[in-house]
């Protein structure tokens, strides 16, 4: 696999984990269109739109769009954050020896109601990562 | 585990020592790989009272900012060589290397009371120190093993781990008025540096 292939399996694959949908917070990823999605869900797209070290690496950001109930204060948004945070914040991914993806520490930013869906709250979890391959 | 086999940031990276349970002070470094990490075998935690005896505990030091370069400088030197366009070069006697650790400083971790890291500074006596590269954190389940040179505490993970025997000789705080205070610890060092070794 290439190394976008490789980012996708390996970050995707994190949210197919046992321990992040005992959470019980749907998640889809990005050009997926999710039907009655109800009140609360995440979006996932991977942006590998940065620079690597070599011709192998690249990095950028993981966006995750946060979508809550509108009118209901942003803890709720927070805490899914926080749960994001747990499994993705400093996480060093091995997909195989010679190749890692880290990633960095997050930052979040509302954004206010969602303009298709003004009954949903947005917030847009960001986090940096690398990717690093062995030429 | 093993030596990381991947391109990186070491930014799970430790520094610890070791021979705060000792009953005498230690006065030669270890000679094998196995002594090194026998003496880093089992962490105690700072400000708690460490055994007396073997195995040596060790404590580590947290919130560093920034690591300085690690192992021996290579001081080289040219040698004129008639007849040649270019001088030959041959290795010298390095000077050991000043080792400045930057902290971001949290005073409680660092006040002149028996079993803390303050207590150390200056104190003249040697201990045995070492720095771990790390990409990611231990998955060592034991939290007084997590960081220890054992396959189920730093083995658990990717590691490559570097000794030297040094005195903390000295602690400079940075007071900043916009960013976190931060700590300078000087280190001085005593012995070679060995490794790379890994658990």
């Amino acid at each position: 696999m290439g190394k976008y292939a490789n980012l996708d399996t390996k970050i995707f694959a994190l949210f197919g984990t046992s321990s992040w949908t005992a959470e019980g917070i749907k998640t889809f990823p990005a050009n997926f269109v999710a039907m009655d999605a109800g009140t609360e869900f995440i979006r996932v797209s991977i942006i590998p739109a940065g620079p690597g070290i070599n011709l192998k690496s690249v990095s950028g950001i993981v966006l995750i769009e946060i979508f809550v109930e509108a009118n209901k204060g942003p803890k709720r948004a927070s805490y899914i954050a926080d749960k994001l945070d747990i499994f993705l914040s400093g996480k060093n991914l091995m997909p195989t020896t010679k190749i890692a993806i880290q990633l960095g520490s997050s930052a979040i930013s509302p954004l206010g109601n969602d303009p298709d869906n003004p009954s949903l709250y947005r917030t847009s979890y960001t986090i940096p990562f690398n990717y690093f391959e062995v030429m | 585990m093993a030596h990381i086999s991947s391109i990186g940031a070491g930014i799970f990276s430790d520094l610890s020592y070791s021979g705060v349970g000792a009953e005498t002070e230690i006065t030669a470094a270890p000679t094998t790989e196995g002594d090194w990490k026998l003496a880093f075998a089992q962490e105690v935690a700072n400000g708690t009272v460490a055994t007396a005896g073997a195995p040596l505990e060790f404590r580590r030091i947290k919130d560093i900012r920034e690591f300085p370069q690690m192992g021996t400088p290579p001081n080289i030197v040219n040698i004129p060589t008639y007849g040649f366009k270019t001088s030959k070069q041959v290795q010298g006697q390095a000077d050991a290397p000043s080792f400045e650790v930057t902290l971001n400083f949290v005073p409680s971790d660092w006040v002149n009371t028996a079993n803390y890291h303050g207590n150390l500074v200056g104190n003249g006596k040697l201990y045995l120190f070492r720095f771990t590269l790390l990409n990611t954190p231990s998955l060592g389940a034991t939290a007084n093993t997590a960081y220890a040179s054992i396959a189920g505490g730093l083995g658990t993970v990717p590691n490559s781990q570097y000794f030297w025997m040094g005195k903390m000789e000295a602690l400079q705080i940075n007071p900043q008025l916009t960013d976190a205070n931060t700590a300078v610890l000087t280190i001085s060092i005593q012995s070679e540096f060995v490794g790379p070794y890994t658990s």
